[in-house]
């Protein structure tokens, strides 16, 4: 199966956390070796051992979570003084550190780990048998019999880079790519200088020229020499010119190195697709699961990449349109049944690439979405006026105004009516568009057409009555000349053109961006440049006075204060520094279509996010917690001690806490009692999780006035109940 | 007099005839502000929410906007969006274009270009002078905006909180569907 890159990249933070603790205990284990009596190092040695142990549950491998385990035991038995510190002890610690490493080496080079059997009952035997201690009895893990297949089973998965890589902050890569794309657009704007430079001296060496002829045969310029300044001008014409070819081949030197330089920084941000694939397999076992339904979630195709950035901000959308496939589109088993469909439903996923375009699909066999319900719905939130006439595609637009849900109840999963508006406009903010088709009983399919990545463009540059607009050329399926003629009689009968065996209905951008109506047809223009969009639901022939060139651009966002409108797609800058709007063709041409909505007054409403403060000294359990959390549409904040949590609570409040016990510095029980007894954050719910799961510590954290109590590992679910529970309360 | 003795006698004169340097003191009770007018009054706002201002810079405008936007303008390669206070708040433009300036502010790393009529210098004040909002009725539409006011020679001073300003829904609609205008 597929679902494995995400346990991979976990594997990869683990690693690198074990390494690091490791080394701590060996560096602990050094500092003992010269004073064995000196009980301080215990507890050292213990809390990163436990630390280890939780990571090596998380990314399951349960025969080094269970080493560690029995090593931290004895480390406890060495602390309440049961077993002497003396040489033997820490022959045998030394071994278990030693394994280890060696299986930490082996579990990176995806090589076949070593057993661990023999330490672990010497390490128990150690324990028991210098007194009997409560702890004999523990059993730390059940799986150790049935862990000897695993390594065999899982190594063929964990492909592990084991590649020399060094970790840059993604800000840094940011920051170093938004440099060269600046470098980028100053070398663009100053080809630009360079062209209008050697049309100058073009003009000044034909004027040279022409001074030099005439004055050649007259007889006063030669009595006052002005002949021999008039060479001396030729050859400096001569020697500029020559200059200006030489800059011209530097410059397109440097223009090769700077698109290499930017094109290996693009390489950076680029990721696999299918690298969401298992979040999104999972999401639907999840939501399939709890709403009883059956169904087969299978990904046709996933390979090729994407700009990590635009991946990161579509996934949340993805997600979404799954939930709603599960929600609204596949039916129950039951009614799946009466309507003679399998009953299994099917969802499938595909991604692919179209020209600079990265598409993703995501089908459904179910129910489809019933056109007449969307427009009862539209009229009744005075969307469309009753016996409007709009076409069916037209009508499932509907789907994307804010607050707009046909269900009439809210359910868990989908149906507030906060999403489709949602999805629309993230896919609007990257640059794509996004498309349904859908076949009422048969099925719904969504298309989510984004840019491959947001960095470099070419632009189209065109004018409608003197003022001039940037449309990306990525979108523009064809230029053609029109005549006069014909635009006017196609205006006039409002028929589509036929056009490469498509229609395209023809629209002039002056009358969709509202600046005039009909272009000033004059005499002397026989025809005028018409572009041809082909959108997946829909195609558009764009009217423009002129066409004036095209240009490298880089977008840029216009700000904040746009984001409510997705007619402009961005804006950059021209060679004279003037700022050039990008327009948004497809939403330009379908706002024509929605001219009878008036605007929506308020900004949808933003659902604040709840914030859950995740303390835990293992950063693959903050990971994992994170990861998890935040699928769940929660806004995450890590500390990896009380010490660092307590400075994050100053910062920003969360709504909830979730807390391990043993931690370096502060521990869980110290940073509870700091947060519970100031009133600032008193009201904070917290929950507990940790191993320790002894009365002794319930009854303290029951004192404390901490909320919940849960074991590790959790269970996402339960998790997800009791936060929702406490947040509900709160 | 040799020249050692010469710096010595320049030293003594220096110091019999010190004058203190008048220092710059800023108390607690003291607020600094950029004062601008818009609509005929007379505004401040916190020094640190301006980064600078610019005269009336090229503008590219945009299709359809309302009338209180008036476009964005290259301010060093970052794009500024300009709005027109006076017309954002009183739906009335500015007329004299020669004094109009755009003071650009920046909220949270954001910069937002605001016209405003005049811009007259820096403005200090005490803290104890500031009066509740209620009290600057005659301020009429920018009380929402305001934070507070003061009074200086009789003449009203609001305090305008663009933090205000760009929070309020409207600041967001940009557009205006201009289909009934030639």
């Amino acid at each position: 199966m597929s679902q494995n890159s995400e346990e991979e990249e976990l594997l990869k933070i683990f690693l690198e956390e074990a390494k690091d603790l490791l080394d701590s205990i060996a560096l602990t284990l050094q500092q003992w070796s010269t004073d064995l009596s000196n009980k301080a190092y215990f507890s050292d040695l213990k809390r990163d051992l436990h630390t280890l142990k939780g990571g090596a549950r998380m990314v399951n491998q349960p025969n080094l979570s269970a080493i560690a385990h029995e090593l931290e035991s004895l480390c406890e038995a060495l602390l309440s003084g049961k077993i002497p510190a003396d040489k033997s002890t820490y022959d045998l610690i030394c071994a278990g550190q030693d394994r280890m490493n060696l299986f930490i080496e082996a579990l990176a080079a995806n090589k076949e780990r070593p057993a661990v059997e023999d330490l672990v009952q010497q390490f128990k035997q150690k324990v028991t048998q210098e007194k009997k201690s409560p702890l004999e009895d523990e059993k730390p893990e059940s799986t150790l019999t049935e862990a000897k297949k695993e390594p065999e089973t899982s190594s063929e998965k964990q492909k592990v880079d084991t590649n020399d890589v060094i970790r840059i902050k993604s800000e840094l890569l940011e920051k170093l790519n938004n440099l060269s794309i600046e470098n980028n657009i100053v070398r663009v704007n100053l080809g630009h200088h360079l062209d209008k430079f050697k049309t100058s001296l073009s003009e000044t060496i034909r004027l040279v020229k022409i001074l030099h002829d005439k004055l050649r045969t007259n007889t006063k310029a030669q009595e006052l020499r002005i002949t021999s300044d008039i060479l001396g001008l030729v050859d400096t014409s001569k020697t500029l010119s020559q200059l200006h070819s030489n800059v011209e081949s530097l410059l397109s030197q440097q223009s090769r190195i700077s698109l290499e330089l930017q094109e290996r920084l693009i390489d950076t941000r680029m990721v696999q697709f299918n690298s969401v694939v298992p979040r999104l397999s999972r999401i639907t076992r999840q939501v399939a699961s709890n709403l009883n339904k059956k169904v087969d979630f299978s990904v046709l195709q996933a390979e090729g990449e994407i700009d990590r950035n635009i991946l990161d901000h579509v996934v949340p959308s993805l997600e979404h349109l799954l939930r709603n496939a599960l929600d609204h589109g596949i039916e129950k088993p039951e009614d799946r049944k009466k309507l003679n469909k399998p009953e299994i439903g099917k969802i499938n996923l595909r991604f692919y690439r179209m020209g600079n375009d990265a598409c993703m699909e995501i089908s459904d066999d179910g129910s489809g979405i019933n056109l007449e319900a969307v427009r009862k719905k539209a009229i009744k939130l005075g969307l469309l006026s009753q016996g409007t006439v709009c076409s069916d595609e037209e009508v499932i637009r509907y789907i994307f105004e804010p607050g707009f849900s046909t269900r009439d109840e809210i359910s868990e999963i989908s149906g507030r009516g906060v999403g489709m508006d949602v999805v629309n406009t993230i896919v609007k903010a990257l640059g794509g568009n996004l498309a349904i088709e859908s076949h009422y009983g048969l099925g719904t399919k969504f298309i989510i057409r984004l840019p491959f990545t947001t960095s470099m463009n070419r632009a189209l540059l065109v004018a409608v009555h003197g003022q001039i607009f940037g449309i990306l050329l990525s979108n523009v399926e064809s230029i053609v000349l029109m005549e006069v003629k014909q635009i006017k009689e196609t205006l006039n009968k409002k028929e589509p053109i036929v056009y490469n065996k498509k229609e395209y209905h023809l629209k002039y951008l002056g009358e969709a961006l509202g600046i005039q109506e009909r272009p000033a047809f004059s005499a002397e223009k026989e025809s005028l440049p018409v572009l041809f969009f082909n959108f997946v639901d829909y195609n558009v022939a764009l009217l423009v006075d002129v066409i004036i060139g095209s240009q490298e651009v880089v977008v840029q966002t216009l700000g904040p204060q746009f984001k409510l409108m997705d007619i402009f797609s961005g804006a950059t800058l021209l060679a004279d520094g003037k700022v050039l709007v990008i327009l948004d063709v497809y939403s330009i041409t379908s706002r024509t279509r929605r001219k009878v909505n008036e605007i929506v007054e308020t900004p949808a409403l933003i659902k604040k996010q709840p914030i859950v403060l995740v303390v835990d000294d293992s950063i693959t359990i903050r990971t994992v917690t994170k990861n998890f959390l935040e699928r769940h549409k929660y806004k995450i904040l890590t500390a990896k001690d009380g010490f660092d949590a307590l400075s994050k609570v100053e910062d920003q409040i969360p709504d909830i806490i979730l807390l391990d016990v043993e931690m370096p510095r502060m521990d869980g029980f110290q940073f509870a009692e700091k947060i519970k007894n100031d009133a600032r954050f008193s009201q904070i719910p917290i929950i507990m999780i940790t191993f320790c799961t002894g009365d002794e510590e319930k009854q303290r954290a029951k004192k404390l006035g901490i909320e919940r109590f849960m074991n590790k590992p959790y269970r996402e679910n339960e998790l997800l109940a009791t936060i929702e529970q406490l947040l509900e309360k709160k | 007099m040799g020249p050692y003795e010469t710096l010595l006698d320049i030293e003594q004169s220096c110091k019999t005839n010190i004058v203190n340097i008048p220092r710059q003191i800023v108390t607690e009770r003291d607020w600094l502000g950029i004062a601008f007018k818009c609509s005929g009054f007379n505004f401040v706002c916190p020094m640190a929410d301006v980064s600078e201002v610019l005269r009336w810079p090229q503008l590219t405008e945009l299709p359809s906007a309302q009338h209180w936007f008036k476009g964005t303008a290259n301010l060093r390669g970052r794009i500024l969006p300009i709005t027109d206070l006076q017309a954002y708040v009183t739906e009335k433009p500015h007329h004299n274009k020669s004094l109009v300036r755009v003071m650009v502010i920046c909220l949270e790393n954001i910069y937002f270009g605001f016209a405003v009529e005049q811009v007259l210098g820096i403005e200090r004040f005490f803290r104890d002078e500031i009066k509740p909002v209620d009290s600057l009725e005659h301020l009429q539409q920018y009380l929402p905006y305001l934070e507070g006011g003061y009074e200086r020679e009789g003449k009203p001073w609001g305090i305008i909180n663009f933090h205000k300003v760009v929070q309020s829904a409207s600041f967001y609609h940009i557009l205006s569907f201009r289909t009934d205008t030639a």
